[in-house]
């Protein structure tokens, strides 16, 4: 059996595919939803005030669905690929592993693969649903402009995964993995506050369904995002090749 | 007592590298506080099965860690006369994907070991029984998997997921997926730990008929079960290795002869005159009214004892020598060594 048959048996037979794609897609649907619907309801709660809030337009609708699944959607993608990668967690389950394997990549390599692909796809899923339902219910959003979004915030998440691999090499337990790994993309996402970083910094493209659904910004404004994303992944992967190799089974 | 010969004999009988699996050379690993392996020569040679003894935190599972690769030596040397992709372990707790089942788990340990650009699961397989079949597939119509399931007795449970499995089961199931890439040496980590007394004697069955075509080491603290099927064995404490070599000669080395004299007649009197003899090193009145003889020597005791039943005026009802165990000669051998301290690893 193909380590990529273990690792798509791992998402199946754990649920974890149902849990990832369950969230993005429950945020695909809601958000356009909850944009739709919600001068109505802050109507219907405001008592006698009056509210006046502009009529929601298509991007509104994506930008609600982006904002919530790389939040809620990123952090279970973290956790879904922290236990995926993290080979160590088990000193017995490492062993069975390790005497198998010459090097240390052919164990992290479709782990961390697979976890990525499944994350993006869940969320390209979820944007599906948002997309359809932002259609239905505001209006289309410009097709080029969600297909640039989707790549972009494919590469981000595909980020996230690599510095989950990283993690993994160096925390000692799942938990542990993922929580130096979200910590770790919060930091990036609040230095991306400082405008001179912004653009430079890989949390810049998380704000990428936004900014182009709404025309504010256009996709060479990513790019250099997208080339330190792609540094960075690099970096972190040879980095966790090189600590996971290094690494005792204790 | 002083190891005999027969325990370095072993060495240098072995001179000829090629019959040698693995040697270390002053494998040392230091935990701190004198935990570890402080200096191993180890020698095991090709298809022989060796038993690692020893306490509890002798070292025996840091010893197999290293020869399997899963962890560093600080200083000393590992020569391995057999690919390293040829080495398989079994941890004494091993565990698996809970999700898998038994087939899926040895499946998945062919795969990963063919990921790994090893040749042991493409260039065939040999069943312990030793038929040969391909390992990718069927050569001669019988699944390879369902062979080495059935061979460590898990065929009714190929099917059943690892989660619900026992640690018995666990252990089986470990030693199916190492069997299923044909390995050349074989590390078991304390294999019976938590098998049945039924499941003792088949797994020790299975490493007796392992030794005709590769090299197993295992440690194990259950020496019942290290003499019945080792032929070579080390005797590990507070990371020395204190005696090396054939299994008999520990027993001949660290055991003083002893008899069980039944006698017709005043037990305790031939007790007393046994006890001023200057070849008795001990003697003792049993609960059952034998006497148990112990001879500074099996040849002395052999000729004097008689002489001495024959002095003592007594009627011999039954002279038997008493059985020689691993495990008396393992504590008469780690005696000396006791009180040193405590240790861990």
């Amino acid at each position: 059996m193909s380590p990529w048959r273990v690792e798509w048996l791992r998402l199946v037979r754990t649920r974890r595919l149902i849990a990832l794609g369950g969230v993005f897609v429950f945020f695909g649907f809601i958000e356009p939803l909850g944009t739709y619907y919600l001068p109505d309801l802050l109507r219907h709660s405001a008592g006698g005030l009056k509210i006046v809030i502009p009529r929601p337009v298509p991007a509104d609708g994506i930008s609600s669905y982006a904002s919530n699944a790389l939040l809620i959607g990123l952090i279970v993608m973290v956790f879904v690929a922290a236990s995926a990668c993290m080979v160590d967690a088990r000193p017995a389950l490492s062993a069975f592993y390790r005497t198998r394997t010459r090097d240390f990549w052919q164990l992290l390599y479709p782990r961390a693969a697979v976890a990525a692909c499944a994350g993006v796809g869940a969320y390209l899923l979820g944007l599906l649903c948002a997309w359809y339902e932002t259609g239905v219910l505001i209006g289309a959003p410009g097709t080029a402009a969600m297909a640039e979004s989707a790549v972009l915030v494919s590469v981000y998440l595909v980020f996230a995964v690599a510095v989950t691999a990283a993690a993994s090499t160096l925390a000692r337990s799942t938990l542990a993995t993922a929580i130096w790994s979200i910590a770790f993309l919060l930091v990036i996402s609040v230095a991306a506050a400082v405008p001179q970083l912004k653009q430079w910094l890989p949390a810049a493209l998380t704000d990428a369904p936004d900014a182009l659904v709404r025309h504010t910004a256009a996709l060479h404004y990513y790019l250099p995002a997208v080339a330190v994303c792609a540094v960075g992944m690099i970096g972190l992967v040879l980095a966790a090749r090189w600590r996971g190799s290094s690494r005792e089974v204790s | 007592m002083e190891p005999s010969d027969g325990g370095t004999a072993l060495e240098s009988e072995a001179s000829d590298t090629t019959d040698l699996a693995v040697t270390t050379h002053g494998l040392v690993r230091d935990y701190g506080h004198g935990a570890g392996l402080h200096g191993i020569d180890l020698v095991v040679k090709r298809n022989e099965v060796y038993g690692l003894i020893g306490p509890n935190g002798a070292g025996k599972t840091t010893l197999l860690s290293i020869l399997a690769g899963l962890r560093r030596a600080d200083a000393g040397r590992i020569e391995l006369n057999v690919p390293a992709r040829r080495v398989a372990m079994c941890p004494d707790t091993p565990e698996f994907e809970p999700w898998l089942t038994a087939a899926e788990v040895v499946r998945q340990s062919r795969g990963l070991a063919a990921a790994g650009g090893g040749d042991r699961s493409s260039g065939g397989s040999r069943t312990p029984g030793g038929d040969r079949s391909s390992g990718g597939g069927r050569s001669d119509g019988a699944d390879p998997v369902g062979q080495v399931l059935a061979h460590v007795g898990l065929a009714d449970a190929a099917d059943r997921r690892t989660g619900g499995f026992s640690r018995g089961m666990k252990q089986r199931l470990s030693l199916a997926a190492a069997l299923t890439l044909n390995p050349e040496l074989l590390i078991l980590d304390e294999p019976s730990g938590a098998l049945d007394p039924a499941g003792r004697a088949e797994l020790f069955q299975l490493i007796a008929q392992l030794s005709d075509t590769r090299t197993v080491i295992f440690s194990s603290h259950i020496l019942a079960d290290v003499q019945r099927v080792a032929s070579s064995v080390g005797v590990l404490d507070r990371g020395q290795l204190l005696f090396q070599g054939p299994t008999q000669t520990l027993i001949d080395s660290y055991l003083r002869p002893a008899w069980n004299v039944r006698v017709r007649g005043c037990a305790d009197a031939l007790v007393r005159q046994l006890r001023d003899l200057a070849w008795v090193s001990g003697v003792k009145l049993l609960a059952d009214q034998s006497v148990e003889v112990e001879a500074v020597s099996a040849d002395i005791g052999e000729h004097e004892l008689p002489r001495a039943l024959v002095a003592a005026g007594v009627g011999l009802v039954s002279m038997n020598p008493v059985d020689a165990s691993l495990e008396a000669a393992f504590l008469a051998l780690t005696a000396g060594n006791a009180g040193n301290g405590e240790s861990g690893g």
